[in-house]
């Protein structure tokens, strides 16, 4: 009889594993592992694990930096071979990685794109931030800024891009300086500057603006690197009162720059929804749910104003149930 | 004969000429806007930090080596100096032991460098290469490839502070140029510097200590690059994990125009520093005048090269003279 | 076969480096299936007459025909097109690739697009077996020993069908054997036609292969004997070192006082068992041939080298000199031999270039002043008549002589008490010689002393009162002043280095 019991206790166990080992695998692939917007999506992630409770098994990879564009297709190889069950991934070219994604959905393997759309590719749903929407928010909100502040609207503006040819940065600009054109007809948007996502470049490329043009009036960074270099040139020359300026993302340092005055709104994608919803979503797919081709993510201003009722978008790491 | 002590600034005078003439025709081209004291001493703040790490990479260029780790030396000490005093984190240690502490850092990467260049016989270039990558992967590891933000106020400030007019890190910069012109002359660690560069068997013939003075230079070196992270670090007012990447191109680049040969023996700190300000004012002047950004770096990328084309053309147009003068005096016995 | 037609003609060559008057209206020619010895002592010009011959060197002034064409413009690739070869050591082979992938260089055999190894290592075995050697071509010759790479570096030259073959010092890394393969190939060369040079410092090797000898003396042509004129090796000598003695070598004549270095059975790694002494006042001759291990003793000395055994006394005291500072300390210097790569630093100026190890001198609570530094280098230029337009002239402006006297301005301002002079006038011209002996005679003067290492027998002679002579690492004489001959002194030398049993095998 005990050896019927122990016997039958292994095969419980056995079969327990089993059905553990059984959890969906899901890759977890961000465009760069050194900011975070894109720790706040791992976040969304793993939330979504949890939530799902051992269903599924999400493994996060990721390269240095955005600029790395070859690492990220590697890590795409890498994981391919792997063979997961889902791979949800937000790529930083819009090109490289099709071939492998498509052999990947060919294989079986379920496909979802967060953030930047790829070309040429077959996929189970695309999820982002309208980026053209988000742009033209920047600029509605950059006048609301200039006006409230009693500036005029008419001078220049500065354009700090982190880095040329990338399609979300492009949409973001694209969306900015058409709203602008139509609201403020007045301001002039000079000539673009890159610096290549690096803080202290984009704080000297402000520095010389204010320098070269003394009717400079606003700034806008497009992402959180240049949002932080313009807010540090702001505060370092002090000024905060005759400049106006706006940001995409929502670094600490740009939660900094929004209560010091530095920056006067930010426009904040929903990182930690974009995890949580692509992995949910490539959990469907797995079940074969329908989904759309294309979910909007939304984009939310967060002004010094409404900023402590925000902080469950701007920060989080304190919604991790992990 | 006195006159003739000119000849050693000869490298120096024409880099200075170079600063003058961009700079004029800046001003005009800008109406006056670079040459505002808003902007020159912006420059300045501007170019102190690469100017810092400069320093140290004419050392080691000076002794016929590279040092590719310095943009991750600044990474580091950055990084170190955040982590222990960020009022996020666990440690809140107080500034000063801090920076004691992120410059160790500093000068311990430089120390694993020289004992592998010297006694391991490893050329610079590979083992700067790995130190570069392996203190990257060190300072991703220890700040989990995240920001550290919650820098005590008065760091974060420092940056914005202004001494006589001028920022504060643009003093620290020129601070320690006229250290190191003063050490580099008058020290007997200088002189080593320049004789163990141009000849080592012969620095060791003359009872130099060829390995001290070697784990110097790059202690040195790299105590520079921790300087520098920290002036990145009160700029940035964070702990940066990706802080200084690509710094190492930026300071050999300075170097270079300064007229330190890569063959060692030859480069100072007067001429590299003013290779960086060379440097930082395209950049400036590009963003004053509006113009094509991918435009100037196709012109600092060209101004690199001919910079040195030009120093080896003049010096070879010298040494055949030289050679010569010397066959003649043959004939002429 | 001297009746021939040359193959080989030079008239009239004449090449000078700065400082120095290398050869001097040198006439030369070679028959083909002609063997010929070419010797003289170290600098007299044979290498300088070889690098013409190929190409490496431009002439001056001269002419060249080869094989009844005039060669006006040469380069080795030119010369070698041509069908000379010199064999110098480890020159002309890849160490990383096979020995038969050398010997196929550039022109290798295919199929198609491809290599054929099988029949490239299949022609290399059959060559080297045809020429007497067992070498694996398929090994590379960086995994070959010395003396076989040096064999292979010879078999690539025949390899390549030469009219004209040039040994430079073959048998040098050579073992018996070997040695007697060679032999057998010159003989071989010599038979189908081929001209050969034949340099050697060992000269009953050199009558053991040639047929005529042609000797240079300072750059100059002596003249051309048949080995069978001359008769034996005994009549060789006296042509290669007979010239009267010139007026600027002389010695003054002083007090020599007491022991101020003393070496006891140094060993190290090129030498054993070496004991000598130099006192105050006194020149100190070291002689060998190149490689006999003068150098290395000097840089055991000063502490460079380690030793393996050995003590050395400095004015009575036993001390150790584990590096060039504990020397530099204790009173001893040493100027080496190679100064371009061990002495100056070329980028640097004069003053730097004096004042490198006499900072201290100057130096006012740690820190340099310059005032004085200038001084003091001011000071020696001075006093050594070094022609410079100013001491801020970087040292690579300064001709051979002046850049030898720069640093051995550095050494009297260091003035310690025994100072190692290792080869200090080569390429350097006449008049700044003399100064140099002069100088000599300024430091032996005011008690200090000298170890004079030269390869050049007159200028030894001249200003040493004593010369120990080495020969493969021992020390093989002490030789008085009065016993001074060259005849002599050169006869000790090679006494370690002819080994009559090596010939007499491979006859």
């Amino acid at each position: 009889m005990r050896k019927v019991l122990v016997l039958f206790a292994m095969f419980a166990l056995i079969l327990g594993s089993t059905l553990a080992f059984a959890a969906y695998e899901i890759a977890f692939i961000v465009k760069a592992t050194d900011s975070d917007f894109w720790q706040y999506t791992i976040v969304g992630a793993r939330n979504a694990e949890y939530d799902l409770q051992g269903l599924i098994n999400v493994t996060v990879y990721g390269p240095l930096r955005e600029a790395d564009i070859d690492h990220q297709i590697a890590i795409l190889e890498d994981v391919v071979m792997r063979r997961p069950d889902a791979i949800v991934m937000s790529s930083t070219s819009s090109e490289a990685p099709s071939a492998i994604l498509d052999e990947a959905y060919e294989l079986g393997i379920k496909i979802v794109l967060i953030d930047n759309y790829v070309y040429d590719t077959r996929f189970n749903s695309f999820l982002a931030t309208d980026n053209q929407v988000g742009g033209a928010l920047a600029a509605d909100n950059l006048v609301a800024a200039l006006e409230e502040a009693g500036l005029p609207l008419s001078g220049k503006v500065g354009l700090i891009s982190a880095m040329a040819g990338v399609q979300v940065l492009i949409d973001r600009t694209d969306g900015f300086l058409t709203r602008l054109a139509e609201i403020a007809p007045d301001l002039e948007v000079l000539p673009t500057i890159y610096t290549d996502n690096d803080i202290a470049v984009s704080a000297d490329a402000a520095a010389d603006l204010l320098i070269a043009y003394p009717d400079l009036v606003a700034f806008f960074g497009n992402n959180n690197h240049t949002g932080i270099g313009v807010a540090r040139t702001i505060e370092e020359q002090g000024v905060a009162n005759r400049v106006s300026a706006v940001a995409y993302d929502s670094d600490p340092l740009q939660i900094d720059a929004l209560e010091t005055g530095a920056l006067d709104a930010l426009i904040v994608q929903d990182p930690h929804g974009m995890g949580y919803k692509g992995v949910m979503f490539a959990f469907m797919a797995l079940h074969d749910e329908p989904l759309p081709e294309y979910y909007d993510t939304g984009v939310y201003v967060v002004t010094r104003d409404i900023l402590d009722e925000s902080m469950w978008i701007l920060d989080p790491f304190g919604r991790a149930r992990y | 004969m006195a006159g003739k002590r000119e000849r050693k600034a000869f490298a120096e005078r024409n880099l200075l000429i170079i600063v003058v003439v961009m700079w004029v025709f800046l001003a005009v081209a800008t109406r006056g806007n670079f040459s505002s004291f808003a902007n020159i001493t912006n420059l300045l703040r501007q170019t102190s930090i690469n100017g810092v790490v400069a320093i140290g990479m004419t050392l080691i260029i000076i002794t016929a080596g590279i040092d590719l780790s310095v943009g991750s030396i600044v990474g580091l000490s950055g990084m170190v100096f955040a982590l222990l005093t960020s009022t996020r984190g666990a440690i809140q240690m107080d500034m000063l032991p801090a920076l004691v502490i992120a410059l160790l850092a500093a000068a311990a990467v430089g120390l694993v460098s020289a004992i592998a260049v010297h006694d391991g016989k490893v050329p610079p270039f590979i083992a700067t290469l790995g130190m570069m990558t392996l203190v990257r992967g060190l300072v991703m590891y220890v700040s989990g490839g995240r920001m550290v933000t919650g820098l005590p106020m008065e760091f974060r400030q420092f940056s914005a502070l202004r001494i006589l007019g001028m920022p504060a890190l643009a003093w620290i910069w020129i601070l320690l140029i006229i250290l190191m012109l003063f050490v580099l002359k008058y020290t007997k660690f200088g002189r080593n510097l320049y004789a163990i560069g141009s000849n080592q068997e012969a620095a060791r013939l003359s009872g130099i200590n060829v390995r001290i003075n070697m784990y110097s230079f790059y202690v040195v070196a790299a105590i520079f690059s921790g300087i520098a992270g920290l002036m990145l670090a009160t700029r940035m007012a964070a702990g940066v994990p990706t802080g200084g990447s690509g710094y190492e191109l930026d300071a050999i680049a300075a170097a270079v125009i300064g007229g330190a040969s890569l063959m060692g023996g030859s480069g100072t700190v007067l001429g590299t520093a003013l290779g960086a300000v060379i440097i930082q004012t395209m950049r400036n002047g590009g963003n004053l005048l509006g113009a094509d950004p991918f435009i100037m770096q196709i012109l600092i990328g060209a101004l690199i090269v001919l910079a040195v084309f030009f120093d080896q053309y003049f010096k070879a147009r010298k040494r055949l003279r030289v050679t010569r003068r010397a066959s003649k005096e043959v004939d002429e016995k | 076969m001297l009746e021939d037609r040359p193959i080989l003609q030079l008239d009239q060559i004449s090449k000078a480096f700065p400082g120095v008057k290398a050869l001097d209206n040198v006439s030369f020619s070679v028959s083909s299936g002609e063997v010929r010895g070419l010797v003289g002592e170290n600098g007299a010009g044979k290498s300088t007459l070889i690098k013409i011959i190929t190409g490496a060197y431009t002439r001056d002034s001269g002419s060249m025909t080869f094989d009844d064409n005039e060669i006006v413009k040469n380069s080795p690739i030119i010369s070698t097109a041509k069908g000379i070869y010199a064999v110098y050591q480890d020159v002309m082979v890849s160490p990383h690739l096979s020995v038969a992938e050398n010997f196929f260089l550039g022109k290798q055999p295919k199929i198609g697009p491809f290599v054929n190894w099988r029949k490239m290592y299949r022609d290399a075995r059959r060559f080297l077996e045809r020429i007497g050697l067992d070498t694996d071509v398929r090994k590379t010759v960086g995994e070959l020993s010395m003396a076989e790479s040096e064999m292979v570096t010879i078999a690539k030259a025949i390899w390549g069908n030469p009219k004209l073959v040039i040994f430079d010092e073959p048998t040098a890394v050579l073992t018996k054997s070997e040695t007697k393969v060679l032999f057998k190939i010159i003989k071989d060369l010599q038979n189908e036609g081929v001209a050969v040079v034949y340099i050697s410092h060992n000269l009953e090797e050199v009558f053991e292969v040639c047929d005529t000898v042609t000797v240079l003396k300072d750059g100059a042509l002596v003249g051309t004997y048949t080995t069978e004129e001359l008769e034996d090796v005994e009549k060789l000598i006296p042509l290669m070192v007979g010239r009267t003695i010139e007026q600027m070598y002389y010695k003054r004549e002083l007090e020599i006082g007491r022991e101020l270095l003393r070496v006891d059975n140094l060993s190290g790694e090129r030498f054993n068992d070496i004991s000598f002494n130099v006192r105050a006042g006194e020149i100190v001759g070291l002689f060998g041939l190149i490689g006999a291990g003068r150098t290395e003793i000097a840089r055991a000395i000063f502490g460079v080298d380690s030793l393996r055994k050995g003590m050395i006394t400095l004015k009575g005291k036993q001390v150790k000199l584990k590096k060039p500072k504990d020397s530099l300390d204790n009173g001893v210097g040493y100027l080496p031999e190679d100064k371009r790569s061990q002495g100056i630093f070329p980028q640097q100026d004069i003053d730097f270039n004096i004042n490198i190890i006499n900072f201290e001198k100057v130096m006012k609570a740690g820190f340099i002043s310059y005032r004085k530094a200038h001084a003091q280098a001011r000071d020696y230029v001075n006093k050594l008549s070094i022609k410079i337009s100013s001491i801020y002239q970087p040292l690579f402006e300064l001709s051979g002589g002046n850049q030898q006297k720069v640093i051995i301005a550095r050494w009297l301002c260091k003035n310690p008490d025994v100072l190692i002079f290792d080869e200090p006038t080569v390429g350097i011209d006449v008049g700044t010689k003399s100064e140099i002996y002069r100088l000599f005679g300024d430091i032996t003067e005011s008690g200090k002393g000298i170890i004079l290492i030269s390869s050049y027998l007159p200028e030894l002679m001249g200003v040493s009162d004593r010369i120990y002579v080495i020969s493969a690492g021992r020390l093989v004489a002490e030789v008085q002043k009065k016993d001074f001959s060259e005849e002599r002194l050169l006869r000790f030398a090679m006494k370690n280095v002819v080994s009559t049993a090596k010939i007499e095998e491979a006859g």
